[in-house]
């Protein structure tokens, strides 16, 4: 029976390993990914590790399919081998075994692999979000820079970016404009536009 | 069947997975390959595990299933940066790292 299963196993892991390499559509490799992590779920389950295969199936095939599936949419020893194995105690490979396991003898690498994936996190956040400024899509500040409006008054677009300010005024009035520090230069009339209105500069 | 099978199964995976990572050259599918070598690792590691009778080996390939997922998630996020830019979805032309 076990022999039976095993073939059926490997022989699909092995074809869903040829399809992920040879498919020419990157969503029917990730598909042929997926039967090829099945197939190894059953094989680690012939090992006798319980938890490791629930664990595949959940993690791989699963949440990580699902991610692949995501993206697919959006881009397009020396000492003799004992070959029968050892003998099989109850328990072995089972949830309670390799939580113990994980939180005394192994509790350093369980640590820092929940340090990586908080990593990854992060990282994949930054790779993967929309940089404003490398993109071409600044024309609402263009267009809200361009309207008129009152030189030195303290406005928000003017705390952000004097120089865009400065220069649409440039543009929009025809006259030059130089930053000064000393407010009373910039009261001057000759420096202020006409159709400032009274008093504000002040 | 002896646990030597598992290993066959599993050089045979690796095998055609390094072979993939060599062959193809869209980023997304030599990720796919990539998974596919850290798979083959997974059931040798669990094989020994079991050849041993010491859970060991399990622990192994699940620290290997983290760093197999931590891998996935940064592998994407750049091919998602690389297609915002519309830049062309193949590692030949991707060169400007080139030395």
């Amino acid at each position: 029976m076990s022999e039976v299963i095993f073939f059926i196993a490997a022989i699909s892991a092995v074809i869903g390993a040829i399809g992920v390499v040879t498919l020419r559509n990157p969503l029917y490799a990730v598909l042929s990914l997926v039967c090829h992590l099945v197939a190894l779920a059953a094989l680690f389950l012939l090992l006798r590790a319980e938890f490791v295969a629930a664990a595949q199936v959940v993690v791989y095939a699963g949440a990580v399919m699902v991610l692949y599936v995501f993206v697919v949419a959006y881009v397009g020893g020396g000492e003799d081998i004992n070959s029968q194995g050892a003998a099989y105690k109850p328990g072995f490979g089972s949830p309670e075994h390799i939580g113990t396991l994980f939180l005394t003898t192994y509790l350093f690498a369980f640590e820092l692999a929940s340090l990586l994936l908080l990593v990854a996190a992060i990282g994949a956040i930054v790779l993967a979000r929309r940089r404003r400024g490398l993109e071409d899509d600044d024309g609402e500040l263009a267009r809200v820079l361009s309207q008129p409006r009152p030189a030195y008054t303290g406005t928000i677009a003017e705390g952000v970016g004097v120089r865009k300010v400065l220069d649409q005024l440039e543009q929009s009035h025809g006259g030059v404009f130089e930053l000064s520090a000393d407010p009373a230069l910039s009261a001057d009339p000759e420096l202020t536009p006409e159709r400032e209105p009274e008093g504000t500069a002040k | 069947v002896t646990l030597g099978w598992y290993l066959a199964v599993s050089v045979l995976i690796f095998c055609i997975g390094a072979g993939g990572v060599l062959v193809r050259r869209n980023p997304l599918v030599i990720l796919l390959c990539l998974e596919l070598m850290l798979n083959a690792g997974n059931l040798a590691l669990v094989t020994f595990a079991r050849m041993h009778g010491s859970e060991a080996g399990q622990i192994f390939a699940l620290i290997v299933m983290v760093v197999a997922a931590c891998e996935v998630t940064v592998g994407l996020g750049l091919l998602v940066a690389i297609s915002r830019r519309n830049l062309p979805v193949d590692v030949d032309q991707l060169h400007e790292l080139n030395g």
